[in-house]
C-alpha cells in the first residue's frame, strides 16, 4: 500500500538562525539563506502569476510578505530586516528574471489559452517589461564582474525596490557611496543594455 | 571597451561623476581637458552622461521606507493626496482623501490596512469592485502601497448611522422598516455576487442627509480578515462583538447566513433601542457567552422593561404601544433572523426583508411554523414510488456534481437513501414559491437550501448518511456556482463526518468537500490542514481522491512540486484501484487530466510531451467510460487541442478544437459558456499561428455566445471584442472595422469597469495601430496619448504596458511628423515588451529620427 506521507514543512526555525548569523556578520549564512528567500519568493511570484494575466509582481510586497512568513516569530528589528532585504533583493533578481524568461518563452511557444484571455494590448502579446529584466539581467553580470558592489547596489534599488539607506545598511556601505554607485551603474547599464548585442 | 583595467573603471567612474556636477554647456570642455589624449574614454563618458537622464527615469526609484506609522496631509498613495485623517480602527487607519491628479472632484475614504497579503486583496478587490448599487458605497479603487501595504479607496458618505438617523427624525415604525428593508436589499445584492459583509453595524450603515442608506465596508471585513493572517491569530474573530454571530464567536465558517443575523440585531436595535443581549459588565468574554448561550428576549418585551441604559426617547412611539405593534409578527422576525444555528435562520437577506413586507401588507409571515408542509408530506408518503422519480430529475439538472458524488455512495443501503431522498423532497415543496417565477436555477437553489435543514434534523441520529447527502447538496451549490452556500453546508456535513470513525468513507468525503469548498473562501490554510490530516486516515479507495485534490489545491498555491507530487500518487493508486474496480477509471483519467495540466505550465518540450502522453491518456479513458459524445471527452480533448498548438502542431490542435466543439455544441446547447471559451481558445491559438483569416469567424462565435450569455454590456463581451480588434489591426484592408470594435469595447467598459481601471485604457491604445494604417496620425495621437495617460495613472509610469503604450505613441508622434517629440517615448519602450514588430518598427523609427 502506497503511504503517501504529507510533504515535509520547511525547515523555517533555521531561517531565524541563518538570520542571525547574517546580522553577526557571517557572510556564508548569506549563501545559505539564498535558496531559501528564492524558494519563497518564487513561490509567492508564481502564485500572482497565475492571477490574472495583467498583474504584474510587486516586488515591496513580495519581499515584505516573504519576511514575514520565514522570520514570523521573529522581533523585526531594523538590522535583521536589512540584512533579510540585502539577500531578497538578490533573490528577488532571480525570481524577476526566471519569470521573465518564462514568460518571454511562453510568449514564443503562443501558449497565452487554457484562461480565457482577454487582456491583451494590441496584437494579443502579453505585455510585461520581461525584456527589459532579460537584458538587465546580462548587463548587469557584466557590471558585476567588472564592480561587484555596483551590481549589489543595483540589486537592491533596483530589484529589491530598497531605499538608499536600506542598501546601505545591507552592504554595509555609506549612503553617498550608494548614490554615487547607483547614479553611475543606471546610466551603465541604460547604455550596455542599448548596444547591439 | 578596448580596456577594463580597474585604473581605467575608477577613472571612467570619476570623470562621469565630475562631469555631472558641471553644467551641460561645460561637460564637453572639461572632458576634453581631462582626456586630451584618450578619445575612447571621453566618447565612453559621453555615452554615460547621455544615457543618464534617462536612466534616472527608467530605474524609477521605487525603493520607500518601510511602513510609516501614519501618512501626513499632503502624502501619495496611488492617484489619491491624504488631506486629513477620518479614524483609527482595527484594521488600520482610515484617510480623507481626493485625487492627486485633479482628474476627478471626488473626496474618498481611504483605508490603508497595517499590512497585509496582497494576492488576496487583489484579486477580492476586483469582485468588491463591481457592487454597484445605490445604497452600497463605492469601492472606487485600492492597491498597494509602496510599503505593501493594501489600500482601498472608498466612497465618502456624509450621515448617521440608521440607528442615530432614526432616533433624531423620530421615525416610526413602518418608516423604520423601509429603512432596514432598503438595507435588505442592498445586502442581498451583494449576496448574490458572493459578497458576504461579515460586520454589518449601525456604523456601517449611514443614513445621508437625503433618507438614503448606505453600506459602507461591503467585504472589507473579509478583505482585513484574510490579508492579516499572516500577522495575526484573529483572522476569523469578530470584529466588533456585539454583533458578532455566534458562528463567529465560535471562530466558524462565516456565510450569508451571518450578515442575516447582524440584519437582525440591527433591526433589533432600531425597533427597540436595545442589543438583543442584556449584560451585566461588558467583558467579551460575558459578551460571547451571551451570544452563544443565551435567548434574546422578544423586542415586544423587552420594550417595556425598566429604561437602564436604553434612551426611551429615542423609540419610535411610547413603550406600551410599541410591545403592542412588535408582539407577533415582529417578535418572530426578528428572533427568526437571531437563531443561533445558521441553518434556523432567514435562507437569505431576501427572505428576511420579504417577510417584513408580508407583515406590512397583512399577510401570513413565514416565519412561523406551516402547516401545508406537514400535509405535503403525508401526501409524498401515500405516493413514495412516484415522487421519488421526480426527485431524482431533479437532482439531475444540477448536473456533474450530483454525478460525480453519487458514484461514490456506496456506504448507505439504498433504502436508506430512498427515504432520505424522500424526505429531502418534502423541502422542495417548503421552499418558498417553488413552482413561480420560471428561473428554474433559483429553484433548484432554494430546494437544496431547504434540503439542508431537513436534513440537519432529520438525519441528526444517522451521521453517515446526513454528512454524505450533505456533501451532495454542497457540491450541487458549487455546480450552481454558489460557493458560499457550497461551503457552509459543507461546513455542516464535515460537522457530521467528524462524529463518525477516521477513515470511514462519509467522513472522508464530508471533510475533502469542505476542505475544497474553503479554497473558494480563500482559506488555503484550513484547507491544507484537512487534506493532511485525511491523507494519513482515508482507506485505501478514498486516499488518490484526497491525493488529487489537495493536488490541485497545492498547484492553486503555487507549489507546482507538491502537488505532481500528490498527482503521481493518487494515479499510481488510481491505476492499482481500477485493476479492481473498473468504476474509478474516470477518476484516473481526471487526475491524468490534472497531471498534465501541471506540466503544460512548465512549457520545456519534455514537459509538454509528458503532458501530451498524460492528456490523450485521459480523452481515452473518458471516451471509454462516458462515451465519445460526452461533454467531459470533449472538455478534456479542447485541452488537448492546446497542447498541440503549444507543440506547434497547428493542423492537429484545429482538428482536435473541431471535435470538441461539435461535441459540446449539442450536449450543452450552442448558447453556453464552456462553448464559448473554447472558441476564444481556438482563435488566440490560431491568432498566435499566424492564420487571421481562421480566427475571425471563432472570434465572432465566441462573441455571439458570450453577447447571449453575460449580456452585451459585459466584461467578458468588450474582451473579447478587443482581442478580434487586435486580430483584425493585423488585416490590410480591415482598419475601418477594427476601429468600430475597438469602439464599441470601450464603451462596454466604461460601463462596466470602475473607473481608472486599465483595462478601460486598452481600446484607446488599440485604435492607435489602425488610425496610424488609414494615415490619420492625428487622431493616433490623440488616442495614444489618451491611453497613456490612463495607464500611467493606473499602473504607474514604469509598468510594462505602460512602456508599451509609449512605444504607440511615439510611432504616432513620428508618422504626424513630430520626431523629436516621439524620441523618448520610443526609446523608453524599447525595453517594454513589444512584439517584434513593433520593436523593429520602432527602431527604424528611431533610426529615421537620428538620421
Amino acid at each position: 500500500m502506497d503511504h503517501s506521507v504529507a510533504p515535509d514543512d520547511a525547515p523555517r526555525d533555521d531561517v531565524q538562525t541563518l538570520l542571525d548569523a547574517l546580522q553577526r556578520g557571517d557572510e556564508a549564512a548569506f549563501d545559505q539563506l539564498m535558496p531559501v528567500v528564492y524558494d519563497e519568493l518564487r513561490q509567492l511570484a508564481q502564485s500572482v502569476r497565475r492571477g490574472p494575466s495583467m498583474e504584474t509582481l510587486n516586488t515591496t510586497a513580495l519581499v515584505h510578505e516573504a519576511y514575514l512568513k520565514l522570520a514570523n516569530h521573529a522581533s523585526p528589528t531594523f538590522e535583521g530586516r536589512s540584512h533579510f532585504l540585502g539577500v531578497a533583493a538578490k533573490a528577488m533578481r532571480h525570481v524577476l528574471v526566471d519569470h521573465a524568461r518564462r514568460r518571454s518563452a511562453s510568449k514564443r511557444g503562443g501558449d497565452l489559452a487554457r484562461v480565457d484571455l482577454s487582456e491583451t494590448l494590441v496584437g494579443g502579446a502579453d505585455t510585461a517589461p520581461d525584456n527589459h529584466v532579460i537584458a538587465l539581467d546580462r548587463v548587469l553580470d557584466q557590471l558585476a564582474s567588472q564592480d561587484p558592489r555596483k551590481a549589489r547596489v543595483v540589486e537592491c534599488r533596483f530589484f529589491g525596490e530598497m531605499s538608499v539607506d536600506e542598501t546601505a545598511a545591507a552592504l554595509g556601505i555609506s549612503r553617498a557611496t550608494v548614490n554615487r554607485d547607483w547614479q553611475f551603474a543606471q546610466a551603465w547599464l541604460l547604455r550596455e543594455m542599448s548596444e547591439p548585442e | 571597451m578596448a580596456d577594463d583595467s580597474p585604473d581605467r573603471w575608477s577613472r571612467l567612474e570619476a570623470l562621469f561623476e565630475q562631469a555631472l556636477e558641471l553644467a551641460e554647456a561645460d561637460r564637453a570642455a572639461f572632458l576634453l581637458r581631462e582626456t586630451p589624449d584618450d578619445p575612447d574614454l571621453r566618447a565612453e563618458v559621453e555615452a554615460l552622461l547621455t544615457a543618464q537622464p534617462d536612466a534616472e527615469g527608467f530605474f524609477a526609484d521605487v525603493a520607500r521606507q518601510l511602513a510609516p506609522e501614519a501618512l501626513a496631509p499632503g502624502s501619495r498613495v496611488g492617484p489619491y493626496r491624504i488631506t486629513g485623517a477620518l479614524g483609527q480602527g482595527g484594521m488600520g487607519v482610515v484617510y480623507r482623501a481626493e485625487r492627486a491628479d485633479g482628474q476627478f472632484e471626488r473626496e474618498v475614504a481611504l483605508k490603508v490596512l497595517r499590512a497585509g497579503d496582497p494576492r488576496r486583496f487583489l484579486s477580492e478587490r476586483r469582485i468588491l469592485a463591481r457592487l454597484d448599487h445605490p445604497n452600497i458605497a463605492r469601492l472606487y479603487g485600492g492597491g498597494i502601497t509602496p510599503d505593501g501595504r493594501p489600500y482601498f479607496a472608498l466612497e465618502l458618505v456624509n450621515g448617521l448611522p440608521i440607528t442615530e438617523y432614526a432616533a433624531r427624525h423620530q421615525l416610526d415604525v413602518e418608516a423604520r422598516l423601509a429603512l432596514f428593508a432598503q438595507v435588505c436589499e442592498a445586502v442581498q445584492y451583494a449576496h448574490r455576487r458572493l459578497v458576504v459583509h461579515r460586520d454589518i453595524k449601525p456604523s456601517n450603515v449611514m443614513v445621508t442627509p437625503e433618507g438614503t442608506p448606505m453600506l459602507l465596508d461591503f467585504g472589507v471585513a473579509k478583505l482585513v480578515a484574510e490579508t492579516e493572517d499572516g500577522l495575526t491569530l484573529t483572522g476569523v474573530a469578530p470584529l466588533t462583538p456585539a454583533y458578532a454571530a455566534p458562528e463567529q464567536v465560535r471562530g466558524e465558517a462565516v456565510t450569508t447566513a451571518t450578515d442575516v443575523y447582524a440584519l437582525g440585531v440591527l433591526l433589533y436595535e432600531l425597533l427597540t433601542g436595545r442589543r438583543p443581549y442584556r449584560l451585566a459588565d461588558r467583558a467579551r468574554a460575558a459578551m460571547e457567552r451571551a451570544i452563544l448561550e443565551t435567548e434574546p428576549t422578544r423586542p415586544s418585551a423587552v420594550v417595556t422593561e425598566p429604561a437602564g441604559e436604553a434612551d426611551t426617547t429615542t423609540l419610535p412611539v411610547p413603550p406600551p404601544q410599541l410591545a403592542r405593534r412588535l408582539a407577533g409578527d415582529l417578535d418572530q422576525i426578528v428572533l427568526k433572523a437571531l437563531r443561533k444555528d445558521p441553518g434556523d435562520r432567514y435562507g437569505s437577506a431576501d427572505a428576511l426583508e420579504r417577510d417584513l413586507s408580508r407583515h406590512l401588507e397583512g399577510l401570513p409571515i413565514e416565519a412561523r411554523p406551516a402547516s401545508a408542509a406537514y400535509r405535503l408530506r403525508r401526501f409524498i408518503r401515500r405516493h413514495r414510488a412516484g415522487v421519488l422519480a421526480s426527485a431524482l430529475g431533479v437532482l439531475l439538472l444540477v448536473g456533474w456534481a450530483i454525478t460525480a458524488t453519487v458514484q461514490n455512495q456506496r456506504v448507505a443501503a439504498e433504502r436508506d437513501r430512498a427515504e432520505a431522498l424522500n424526505d429531502v423532497l418534502v423541502g422542495l415543496f417548503e421552499s418558498p414559491d417553488p413552482t413561480t417565477g420560471g428561473d428554474r436555477e433559483l429553484t433548484v437553489s432554494a430546494f437544496l437550501a431547504s434540503s439542508t435543514d431537513r436534513l440537519q434534523r432529520d438525519l441528526a441520529d444517522r451521521p453517515a448518511l446526513q454528512a454524505e447527502l450533505l456533501s451532495v447538496v454542497a457540491s450541487s451549490h458549487l455546480g450552481l456556482g454558489d460557493p458560499i452556500r457550497a461551503d457552509s453546508v459543507a461546513a455542516l456535513a464535515a460537522e457530521a463526518g467528524r462524529e463518525l470513525a477516521p477513515g470511514t468513507h462519509a467522513r472522508t468525503l464530508a471533510r475533502s468537500w469542505y476542505a475544497w469548498t474553503r479554497t473558494y473562501q480563500g482559506d488555503y490554510e484550513t484547507s491544507e490542514q484537512i487534506y493532511r490530516e485525511l491523507l494519513t486516515e482515508a482507506s485505501v479507495e478514498d486516499r488518490p481522491d484526497v491525493l488529487n485534490d489537495f493536488g490541485i489545491v497545492l498547484g492553486e498555491m503555487g507549489e507546482a512540486k507538491e502537488a505532481r507530487r500528490h498527482l503521481r500518487a493518487a494515479i499510481r493508486q488510481f491505476r492499482a484501484l481500477v485493476r479492481r474496480d473498473p468504476a474509478r477509471r474516470a477518476d484516473l483519467a481526471s487526475a491524468l487530466d490534472n497531471l498534465a495540466s501541471s506540466f503544460e505550465a512548465e512549457q520545456t518540450p519534455a514537459r509538454l510531451d509528458s503532458a501530451w502522453v498524460l492528456q490523450q491518456e485521459a480523452v481515452a479513458i473518458k471516451a471509454e467510460v462516458y462515451g465519445a459524445d460526452h461533454p467531459q471527452v470533449a472538455e478534456a480533448m479542447s485541452e488537448l487541442a492546446g497542447l498541440a498548438a503549444t507543440r506547434g502542431e497547428q493542423a492537429t490542435a484545429d482538428s482536435l478544437y473541431e471535435r470538441s466543439v461539435s461535441t459540446l455544441e449539442p450536449a450543452y446547447g450552442s448558447e453556453h459558456p464552456t462553448v464559448a471559451t473554447v472558441l476564444n481558445n481556438w482563435a488566440l491559438r490560431r491568432a498566435n499561428a499566424g492564420d487571421a483569416d481562421g480566427a475571425e469567424p471563432l472570434y465572432r462565435r465566441a462573441l455571439a455566445i458570450r453577447e447571449a450569455v453575460y449580456g452585451r454590456e459585459s466584461e467578458s463581451v468588450a474582451g473579447t471584442l478587443q482581442n478580434l480588434a487586435a486580430l483584425l489591426t493585423q488585416v490590410p484592408g480591415r482598419e475601418t472595422d477594427a476601429l468600430a470594435l475597438f469602439d464599441r469595447a470601450e464603451e462596454i467598459y466604461a460601463s462596466v469597469m470602475p473607473e481608472g481601471h486599465y483595462l478601460r485604457a486598452f481600446p484607446a491604445a488599440g485604435r492607435a495601430g489602425p488610425l496610424r494604417a488609414l494615415g490619420r496620425a492625428d487622431e493616433a495621437v490623440r488616442d495614444a496619448s489618451r491611453a497613456l495617460a490612463m495607464l500611467t495613472e493606473a499602473l504607474g509610469a514604469e509598468h510594462g504596458v505602460t512602456l508599451s503604450a509609449r512605444g504607440i505613441l511615439g510611432l504616432a508622434l513620428v508618422d504626424a511628423g513630430r520626431p523629436e517629440e516621439a524620441r523618448p517615448h520610443l526609446e523608453a519602450s524599447l525595453g517594454a515588451s513589444l512584439t517584434d514588430d513593433e520593436r523593429r518598427e520602432a527602431e527604424a523609427a528611431l533610426a529615421e529620427i537620428d538620421a
